[in-house]
């Protein structure tokens, strides 16, 4: 099963968009597991992650954490979509992301 | 949208601040100073949980037992004023010897970024750190002796007693100073080849713990000479009193109305871009403010009046009230809005705002690159921080001491972190305050945004 994480400065607002996109999984048939984190654990989750993506407002970290990450692919997630809790735009782009097409 | 006109600003913009935020984020001495404070959070909660329960709201001379809320209350206090000593044990232990726990997670931090073994360097500091903070003595607890005792007796009660007073918040940037210290020149050390090296039959741990014996020998009789040559030199200071005197202009400064203006700003305009600002920012502001708050803790325990105003929970409950912008306001605005994507926002966000979690608001609204409403963006949370200030500067309400975590409900928080009912009050005052400085410029960008759901039907 796929393993996506999604990161941002204290993992809480992103845990607010994991559900969202957990009930847009659901929706389309897409088994996977979605977990929300901080900064801080940034390190101890990339073995197991097929996806990363990271709040826009901690993009800056993009550098470091692809760093950490090496071929796991990591993307930012759109504005407007985390503002709007989009979660089946974000399930979108991490199929695409991880080469998932239907 | 704001967004697409804005595209061109926003990619310059994004040009200039995601270095600048890659830069404190990744530069390695902030950041370990940046872990070293996420570190101390659970010691300042177990010792602010500590203070809330042995720091009822209650004056004994104003207070009669009139009622049940009243009789609980001074039952509270005079359980307290006889057990609180030994209570605040659980305070002492964590929040009390802070900068020890700092020091060493400082030290664990930085190494690891050298890709060192952190051990080594993590026990020296916190080596040097007790050298230079807290000079033990051979001495006997004076209430232990009587009269009658035999010499030999009194010896029995020998000990070597620390003090702790720069343990705590009075050695935090002690602790920064000395951990940096002795990990860069452990560093260098072992760079340039001097420590003990053993066989590669040696096991691991044991060729490790003989690496450290040099950078350990030679970072303990440094700071030791150069702490007593501080006390020659000017009468007795340590060294956490010295660098203490040398940072307090600084503590003043962020403790001031000028520099809660100037924190806020900068935060603001990081956020404006999209950019998590208060996370960018406490990288260098977040010694000062969990300084300034254990430092109030510990003046609470000595009986004292807590003296610094910018904490951290006076940023997050006086504040930020529902999150970076003092969103509360905008979002009850929303509620009520007849545009109908603001309303479907504001009722998505209404839950998160009441813990302070404004990201929706944010990219939402959006408040990101929103010439409109970043006037109030800015203000409404400026303004709060500026009539707290001085309301607690004149003492109408208490000051902040002790550490509630930042998603509490900002009345609640601001009551319990001040153990002061009228905390509650004072900010369901400043949220109806926001929604004036919000209301115009609210007003003028939900025309905006109807206009333009009109256009789009």
């Amino acid at each position: 099963m796929k393993q996506i994480y999604l990161i941002c400065a204290a993992g809480i607002s992103t845990s607010m968009m994991v559900e969202k996109m957990k009930a847009a999984a659901k929706e389309q048939g897409f088994e996977c597991s979605i977990q929300a984190v901080g900064i801080p654990m940034a390190e101890s989750i990339v073995p197991n992650a097929d996806c990363i993506l990271l709040g826009p407002q901690i993009r800056f970290e993009k550098e470091n954490i692809q760093s950490i990450a090496g071929d796991v692919p990591l993307d930012v997630i759109d504005m407007k979509d985390y503002g709007r809790m989009n979660g089946a735009a974000v399930i979108q782009k991490a199929k695409a992301m991880m080469g998932i097409t239907e | 949208m704001n967004l697409l006109k804005n595209n061109k600003l926003e990619e310059f913009l994004d040009a200039k601040l995601i270095p600048l935020g890659n830069k404190v984020s990744s530069q390695r001495h902030l950041k370990a100073i940046r872990d070293g404070m996420v570190a101390a959070t659970p010691l300042a909660l177990l010792g602010g949980m500590t203070l809330i329960v042995t720091s009822p709201p209650v004056n004994l001379d104003i207070m009669k037992p009139t009622n049940f809320i009243f009789s609980f209350l001074i039952t509270w206090k005079k359980w307290a004023m006889e057990y609180g000593m030994q209570i605040e044990l659980l305070q002492r232990a964590s929040m009390g010897l802070m900068a020890l726990f700092i020091c060493m997670v400082i030290a664990h931090s930085l190494s690891k970024s050298y890709k060192m073994d952190p051990i080594g360097p993590m026990i020296i500091s916190a080596v040097c750190f007790m050298i230079a903070s807290a000079p033990s003595n051979l001495g006997v607890m004076s209430a232990d002796i009587t009269a009658n005792m035999t010499g030999e007796e009194v010896l029995a009660n020998q000990a070597a007693l620390i003090p702790t007073g720069f343990l705590g918040a009075e050695g935090i940037f002690a602790a920064i100073i000395v951990a940096l210290l002795t990990t860069e020149i452990t560093r260098i050390l072992n760079e340039k080849n001097l420590m003990i090296r053993m066989p590669d039959s040696v096991p691991a741990p044991v060729k490790a713990s003989f690496a450290s014996i040099i950078p350990m020998i030679v970072n303990a009789v440094g700071i030791f000479l150069i702490s007593l040559l501080v006390q020659k030199t000017s009468d007795g200071l340590l060294i956490p009193e010295l660098i203490k005197t040398l940072f307090s202009p600084l503590v003043m400064l962020v403790d001031s109305p000028f520099g809660i203006i100037l924190i806020s700003i900068i935060t603001q305009l990081l956020w404006i871009v999209g950019l998590h600002g208060s996370s960018i920012v406490s990288g260098v502001v977040g010694a000062f403010e969990l300084g300034n708050l254990t430092a109030n803790a510990e003046m609470v325990t000595q009986g004292m009046m807590p003296e610094y105003i910018y904490t951290e929970p006076f940023r997050a409950f006086f504040m930020i009230l529902g999150g970076a912008g003092a969103t509360m306001a905008l979002n009850i605005l929303m509620l009520r809005s007849r545009a109908k994507q603001l309303k479907t926002l504001g009722k998505l966000a209404i839950v998160p705002s009441m813990f302070n979690i404004n990201e929706p608001l944010i990219f939402g609204t959006p408040l990101v690159l929103n010439p409109t409403l970043a006037i109030p963006f800015i203000l409404a949370q400026t303004v709060n921080g500026i009539l707290t200030y001085l309301i607690m500067y004149f003492d109408i309400i208490g000051k902040t001491f002790t550490l509630v975590p930042w998603t509490t409900p900002a009345p609640i928080g601001a009551a319990l972190s001040t153990m002061d009912v009228k905390a509650f009050i004072w900010v369901i005052f400043l949220v109806a305050l926001d929604l004036i400085i919000w209301y115009p410029f609210f007003k003028s960008y939900e025309k905006q945004v109807i206009r333009e759901e009109k256009a789009g039907e």
